[in-house]
Parts: structure tokens; C-alpha cells; sequence
């Protein structure tokens, strides 16, 4: 299945090329879970953040469907 | 030599020094002293060093506050009503208020202003609430057109309080924009001074001000901007020690710090007194804006349960990453806007939901969030 991926911040490093915000594109195999597609990417899983899919926050055990937009985000320190 | 009774009252721990009488949270005893004896007499009698105390009241006038103990030599006459709050202990609701100082308090604040947590009283005392309804209707008229608000919801705004911790980059823009709309009192904490690499994107501050502390630098823009805001500054780190005591006094906190263990800290101040917490960071092209408020949706912790191991590394990513000029003013801008529709009760909140910036891209992305069953923050605030 193919689904979209948007990655924000520090996340950006463990992806090369990515920019923030900027959807990339990707095949899963069906059945895979968000922390499936966290290590597929190469995002360690101690790492701090929020997984969203299709705008709502989800844990990393919720199951992806094809066609699903999904997000990482860690927090941010500056101000 | 005739003896003088006084009727003295000890808050929170300071109860301990009733000797036995103390019952729940306070103690109230009557202490006999000769006649013209002072404060620093009641102190001894109590057996309780100077600074342990925190506010105290003579009479119901503010006598002493942390840092600030004028009222030592102040003879005390036959049953006078001395109260003694801790140092930890929350703001006593007169102060709150605005409390009527003793002579010596009075004279010592305005000797060095900068001794005391708070600067409110001088510009309190000189308010000609008369000239400033005129001149407000003036200033706010293109608000008082908006039927959302309206002259009842201008008085909100003026009778709120915020409090912004940190003068950077978020704290310029959202101090400035809650003055230019008309909140009433505004805090700013910052430990910090100003510098040249800061004006590319901390817009409340000058050149001129270059070298002089940020609280100072905010007050005094806010002033230019705004003169019927009143201007609390804090010129220090918000810490555990000094959180609560700082943040009591104000309706809601907006966030403009640089590092997270702040961030953190914030929240649990929130969660603990059920106040909204006005969430802002950036990061060189990005930004996070959302709303924690426990009592109707996720907090801070529920998204991150624990600060990060590389908090150090994360903190002051100005500095270490860079930092694009125009974010920290989008992002503080709609602070701004969420802290004047929580005071007003308008709109929708970002209460529950979070709004990714990418300036380079401009893009939004939001996010909706869930509170989190196993947050130890809002099961501790519940």
C-alpha cells in the first residue's frame, strides 16, 4: 500500500532530503503499523513524539491503510 | 514598662512556629510583648528567622515581601494584626489585589523599584481611570466595533491578567499584540539581557536597548505602545522554586521560552492550578502553537510524557541552528490570538489540537490530540 509521510524538526535528520512538512511518498506492506513505518524510516524509537494519521493523533501500534497521510513530530525547544 | 498584646497570624509552614497551637494550614495566637517593641521583637519571640517569612501584613498593609524587609524597626502598637505568610506560600488574595503598603515598604520600593518580585504600584497609584475610559474608547474603538467583543468584552480584557515567560522571540510579539489589544496586566519573565544577535527576531527590543535586561526592554516598549498596561517584571529564571509564587497571580500563561524543561515545568503549573497554558515553539523554519488546558483536553505531557535525554541539545537551538527571522512572530501572533479568545470566550481554541508551521513550505498542518489515561501530570492535577 502507499501511503504519505510528513516529518517536522529534528525528525528531519534521521531522513535524508527531507524538508519539513513536505509529504514523501512511500510503499508499505498492508497490515503495517506506524511503528512499522518509524523504523522503516530510520526514526529511533526512544526518540520523543506525536504520530498523527490523517490529522489525529494515533499510537505507534495503529494500523495504516492505503491511501492513509500520515505525520511525526518531536517537540521543539526554541522560542 | 506596660505590656502590649498583638494578634498574630502564621500561614503555611511558618504555623510551626505557634509553638503546638497551630491547627490545619494556619496558626493564630496572641503574643505579649512590652510595650514599643518592634517587629524584629515579634520575630525573636516567635523564634523565627527574617527570612523565613515571606509577605507580611501590619494591619492589613503589605509590611515586607521577599527580598524586601523594611518593616524590622517598624514599633509595633497594642493589638496590631501581624500576618505572616511563607515564602512558598501562594499570594495572599489582598496582594492579589493590589495591597495598601505600609510607610516603610512604600518608601523602600520606590527608593529601588527593582528590589520587589512585582512594579505595579507606582503606575496603579497614579491611574486616572476617568481620562483612560476616554482615551481607551478612542484606542479600542476599531475593537469595540467587533460585535464578538464589544465594550464588555474590551473590560475582560482589561480586567485579565497573562503571564509571558521569556522576552525572546515569542514573548516580543505576543506581549506586544495582548498590549495593543487592552490585557490589563501583563507579567514577563526572562533572566536574561538583551544583544545584538537577538533583534533579527525579538521585535520588543531596540538597539538601543543592547546590554539592559529583556524584562526591562518589554516594559518599556509595552509602555510606548500601551501606558494603561500594567507591566509585573520578573527578571530571573522561572524555576521550581519560584514557579507557582510567580505564575498565582495571572489568569493564563503564554509560553516564550527557549528550552523544554521549562515547557515542562509550565505545564504542571497549569495542570496543578487549572490554567490554560498558551503553547509556542520554534524551530529554524517550523513552529508548534496549541492550547494545553487539563480541565478540557490533553496537556503537555500527554503528547510527551518525558523531556527528551538531549534536552541540552534541543535547548537554545537559536543559537546552535539558526533561526528564520519572521517565525517566532507567526507563531507568537497566534498565541496572542488564542489568549485573547480564552479571556474573551470566543471562537474555537487550539485547546486539543496543535498547528504545525512550515514557513518554507507554508504549510499548516493540524493535528488533533487526545488526553492521555496514563498522564502522571493530569492525574497528579486531578
Amino acid at each position: 500500500m502507499r501511503i504519505t509521510l510528513r516529518v517536522y524538526a529534528t525528525l528531519c535528520r534521521y531522513i535524508p532530503g527531507a524538508s519539513a512538512g513536505i509529504p514523501l511518498s512511500l510503499e508499505l506492506p498492508y497490515g503495517a503499523t506506524l511503528a512499522d513505518l518509524m523504523k522503516k524510516m530510520g526514526i529511533p524509537g526512544e526518540e520523543v513524539k506525536v504520530a498523527f494519521v490523517n490529522g489525529r493523533a494515533r499510537d505507534l501500534n495503529h494500523v495504516l491503510e492505503d491511501g492513509d497521510e500520515a505525520g511525526v513530530f518531536p517537540p521543539v525547544g526554541g522560542g | 514598662m506596660n505590656d502590649m498584646e498583638l494578634d498574630v497570624w502564621l500561614y503555611g509552614d511558618l504555623a510551626r512556629f505557634a509553638g503546638g497551637t497551630s491547627g490545619g494550614g494556619y496558626a493564630n495566637l496572641t503574643v505579649t510583648l512590652p510595650a514599643g517593641s518592634t517587629l524584629e521583637g515579634l520575630l525573636d519571640s516567635l523564634g523565627m528567622a527574617t527570612g523565613e517569612r515571606g509577605f507580611t501584613f501590619i494591619n492589613g498593609n503589605l509590611s515586607a515581601m521577599p527580598g524586601i524587609q523594611a518593616d524590622l524597626d517598624r514599633e509595633l502598637k497594642h493589638k496590631d494584626r501581624v500576618a505572616f505568610f511563607h515564602l512558598k506560600s501562594m499570594w495572599p488574595a489582598q496582594y492579589r489585589q493590589g495591597a495598601s503598603l505600609t510607610e516603610e515598604i512604600d518608601e523602600a520600593l520606590h527608593k529601588d523599584p527593582e528590589q520587589g518580585l512585582r512594579h505595579s504600584w507606582t503606575a496603579k497609584s497614579h491611574v486616572n481611570r476617568e481620562q483612560i475610559s476616554r482615551d481607551e474608547q478612542l484606542r479600542y474603538r476599531r475593537t469595540l466595533m467587533l460585535p464578538e467583543i464589544g465594550e464588555s468584552g474590551q473590560e475582560a480584557l482589561k480586567a485579565a491578567s497573562v503571564l509571558i515567560i521569556g522576552a525572546g522571540g515569542l514573548g516580543s510579539v505576543s506581549s506586544l499584540y495582548l498590549a495593543a489589544a487592552g490585557v490589563g496586566r501583563i507579567g514577563i519573565v526572562d533572566p536574561d539581557s538583551v544583544e545584538l544577535s537577538n533583534l533579527q527576531r525579538q521585535i520588543a527590543h531596540s538597539t538601543e536597548a543592547i546590554g539592559t535586561l529583556k524584562v526591562h526592554s518589554a516594559r518599556e516598549r509595552i509602555a510606548g505602545l500601551n501606558p494603561h498596561v500594567l507591566v509585573d517584571t520578573f527578571n530571573m529564571s522561572f524555576n521550581p522554586d519560584n514557579s507557582y509564587d510567580i505564575s498565582s497571580d495571572y489568569d493564563i500563561l503564554a509560553d516564550g521560552t527557549d528550552n523544554l524543561k521549562t515547557r515542562y515545568l509550565i505545564n504542571d503549573i497549569c495542570v496543578r492550578a487549572g490554567k490554560p497554558y498558551v503553547y509556542g515553539a520554534v524551530y529554524r523554519f517550523e513552529g508548534q502553537v496549541g492550547v494545553f488546558d487539563a480541565l478540557k483536553g490533553p496537556c503537555y505531557r500527554c503528547l510527551f510524557p518525558k523531556p527528551p535525554q538531549e534536552d541540552d541539545h534541543i535547548s537554545d537551538m537559536a543559537e546552535e541552528e539558526g533561526m528564520f527571522s519572521v517565525v517566532p512572530g507567526i507563531i507568537g501572533t497566534i498565541q496572542a490570538s488564542e489568549v485573547i479568545k480564552l479571556i474573551l470566550g470566543i471562537g474555537n481554541s487550539l485547546s486539543g489540537r496543535m498547528l504545525l508551521c512550515d514557513v518554507l513550505g507554508m504549510t499548516f498542518q493540524e493535528v488533533l490530540l487526545s488526553k492521555n489515561p496514563d498522564c502522571l501530570s493530569c492525574k497528579a492535577g486531578q
